[in-house]
């Protein structure tokens, strides 16, 4: 990353600091996550079984870290390793985590798509954590006694921020019944009408499933979001096209999108909508490139990883977490010196078509590029048509503004956009898995998890 | 006393009867007075307040109703919680997999990290490690691997999981038993049937206990681990009343912010106990 002055902000878009930390220059930033990365590290080689076997194995120790660029002798690992470790063990604790024995620990899994993994979160982690997620949320514009709607998935790690946070800040919170999927849309919708909050955060697709549950009851959109001035956004990438419509569908100005994880990355957009800052005390990031496995270039494409801070409970160094990504090192007009990233799916959905390797984020920006009415609509590319060079999307008939000739347009554009053979098809629904619509699919899945024509 | 402050309250003032008394009332009852008078509280909240938890009652799906609750409430119900926590048997140092959605007291109660404002959870208290996987019926495989790598030494259950997650445990080839020691059943009113939970029971081979819940009035009942037709109740939080042949009605003595009186209790057939010493449980039990 590049070290240079502090940038100077554009007023417009300046964020008001959190504390000393976001007035750093980004050499004064580089110094802090030198000092940090020395000690987290040192701290996983004293404490932490499972890095010490592999810091010993790579022949690196902790003392030679010198600069942040040395985190690269610091080896990579996935998902994979600590399922395989977990395996091994026969338990959940499989050596990379610290005070996970403290009273009160909680614990919560990942989503299990690749098979579950679990994360301690014993309270001191809960306490450093909080403090600084609750830079994520300043940043993003959340005050104190601001009335809050919390989401209350008690599974998820970003619960228990999410709860120390509203008690820091004094905010007086509302809790939905449920969770947060689609078919509890109409219970926020609810919630949002009696209670008038104006921060709320929201896994992206159900933003979409707000707005089309205050249409099914005759509202306008716009009538449900009234008093809300930021709306935060995770779980998906969002889009420009997306961003735009929802700020006409539902009033709202601010959507900002935090990319969290529960093995505890965390970066949040700022008011330049530029791509989600580092939120420096949590993690440090690094976009690699595929091929060699070495930073990639500042704006270029790579796999995600990222080393955390907080040494408290589960601590993940170095996980790649099967993110793609870029990271954005050049100077922000908002003044905050952390460099900027954006998630843009994950790896293992890229796929080829032609000669491009393009992820499915690539799809959705070209449908809405070409088809602004159809921004934010989930689109399903099919295996089988990839398999045969070309794309076969899948996306849910528009509620409004459908045209007959639509789809060929559509697959017009999308031809010329990829320069590869495309066909578009809607479909009365799509299947809702575990994270939303599933972004590449075989044909025959589609159909048996509940997509298609009814 | 009580009546000037039930007049002050729209609820209970529509309630009153000629010497002041209030009408005992159902979740349908507040739930329609919510619709009617647009209050998201159905008119329970005491004046001046603003609750730092609104928490909607999950029985309320097709009418919302929100209870207001201070840290101090939270607190003093989820001590009804560790009742029954302390007696279906737990020690320090163990675990608890919570399959219930994170608005469900069953699980907002239990550790100080699931809830804002409520300080110190269940789990805190005893010593506990707790882990929830949410309360969708589909994540039962996710709560398989909970059993497999955590290990918990209980269970608590949402009842409409129960034939999920058994189909889950047949399909892994786990056998409950052998991984923890109870379960407890829980829905978002009144109790899990009796006839269900002895399935159950049989079943995986091992006690599995029931919660006896009434969100509206902050209630909370867990089974007597000896006899599973009877609710043992906290007297120190709540006051019970007989109605008639087998109804009962409850008061939370906590409640301050949505004072909670006289609230019947949606479970068929309960013939009311008082305690006999000072301290000891009442128990409501099932006819």
């Amino acid at each position: 990353m590049s070290a240079g002055s502090a940038t100077s902000a554009d007023p417009g878009l300046r964020t008001e600091p959190f504390d000393g930390l976001d007035r750093r220059t980004p050499a004064g930033l580089e110094r802090y996550w030198r000092r940090r990365l020395r000690e987290v590290l040192a701290i996983a080689y004293r404490e932490m079984p499972f890095y010490r076997r592999r810091f010993d194995a790579a022949g690196f120790h902790p003392s030679e870290l010198r600069t942040v660029g040395d985190l690269a002798r610091v080896p990579l690992f996935d998902k994979a390793a600590v399922l395989a470790e977990q395996r091994r063990l026969g338990r959940y604790d499989v050596g990379l985590e610290r005070a996970s024995s403290d009273p009160g620990l909680v614990l919560s899994s990942s989503s299990g798509t690749k098979g579950t993994t679990f994360l301690a979160h014993p309270p001191r982690w809960r306490r450093v954590q909080g403090r600084s997620a609750l830079r994520a949320h300043w940043w993003a514009g959340l005050r104190p006694g601001t009335r809050f709607l919390l989401s209350a998935p008690a599974w998820h790690s970003y619960a228990a921020v999410q709860t120390w946070i509203a008690e820091r800040l004094e905010l007086p919170c509302v809790v939905v019944a449920g969770t947060y999927l689609p078919r509890f849309a109409g219970r926020i919708v609810d919630a949002m009408l009696a209670f008038r909050p104006r921060f709320v955060t929201i896994f992206l697709p159900m933003v979409f499933s707000l707005v089309s549950e205050a249409r099914r009851r005759g509202l306008v959109p716009r009538e449900v979001f009234a008093s809300v001035e930021t709306v935060t956004v995770a779980g998906a990438p969002i889009t420009p096209g997306m961003r735009d419509a929802l700020r006409r569908e539902t009033g709202v100005q601010r959507f900002v999108e935090i990319a969290g994880s529960t093995e505890s990355l965390l970066a949040v957009e700022c008011r330049a909508e530029r791509g989600l800052h580092v939120v420096p005390d949590t993690c440090y990031v690094e976009v690699l490139d595929p091929r060699s496995g070495l930073p990639a270039e500042s704006g270029a494409r790579g796999r995600v990883a990222h080393t955390c801070f907080v040494a408290w409970g589960s601590t993940y160094l170095r996980y790649d977490g099967g993110d793609a990504g870029v990271r954005d090192d050049s100077p922000c007009p908002c003044g905050l010196p952390s460099p900027r990233i954006k998630l843009l799916g994950r790896a293992e959905d890229a796929f080829a078509l032609g000669a491009r390797e393009l992820l499915p984020y690539d799809v959705q920006l070209a449908v809405e590029e070409s088809e602004p009415s159809l921004a934010g609509a989930p689109c399903l590319v099919l295996h089988e048509g990839l398999a045969e060079g070309r794309l076969e999307l899948v996306m849910p008939r528009p509620e409004t503004g459908y045209a007959p000739g639509l789809e060929d347009a559509l697959a017009r554009a999308l031809r010329a956009r990829f320069d590869a053979p495309a066909e578009v098809r809607f479909v009365d629904s799509l299947p809702l898995l575990f994270k939303g619509v599933p972004p590449v699919l075989s044909a025959r899945d589609l159909h048996t998890a509940g997509g298609g024509h009814r | 006393m009580k009546g000037a402050r039930a007049a002050a309250l729209p609820f209970y003032a529509a309630r009153l009867d000629a010497r002041g008394r209030i009408e005992p009332w159902a979740l349908e009852d507040l739930q329609e007075f919510a619709a009617r008078s647009g209050d998201p509280y159905g008119g329970r909240l005491a004046p001046g307040t603003e609750p730092a938890l609104s928490l909607q009652l999950e029985a309320s799906e097709d009418e919302p109703v929100f209870l207001g609750l201070a840290p101090r409430e939270l607190g003093a119900w989820s001590r009804a919680l560790e009742s029954a926590w302390r007696r279906f048997g737990l020690e320090r140092g163990e675990a608890v997999a919570l399959f219930d959605y994170g608005s469900s007291p069953a699980v907002f109660l239990a550790a100080g990290t699931y809830a804002a404002y409520l300080g110190r959870g269940v789990a805190d208290r005893l010593g506990l490690t707790t882990i929830c996987n949410d309360g969708v019926a589909s994540m039962a495989g996710r709560m398989v691997e909970i059993l497999r790598w955590v290990r918990p030494a209980a269970l608590v259950l949402r009842r409409d999981v129960l034939a999920p997650f058994a189909e889950a445990l047949q399909t892994a080839g786990l056998v409950l038993a052998e991984r923890c020691r109870w379960v407890a059943v829980t829905e978002p009113d009144g109790a899990p049937p009796l006839l269900e939970t002895r399935r159950y029971a049989e079943l995986w081979r091992l006690p599995v206990h029931r919660l006896l819940r009434a969100d509206a009035a902050c209630f909370l009942a867990g089974s007597d681990p000896a006899d599973p037709r009877r609710f043992l109740v906290e007297p120190a939080l709540y006051a019970l009343e007989a109605l008639g042949e087998g109804e009962v009605a409850v008061s939370a003595r906590f409640a301050r912010t949505c004072p909670a009186w006289r609230h019947r209790v949606t479970s068929a057939g309960l013939r009311l106990r008082q305690a006999t010493a000072r301290g000891a449980p009442a128990a409501l039990e099932e006819t």
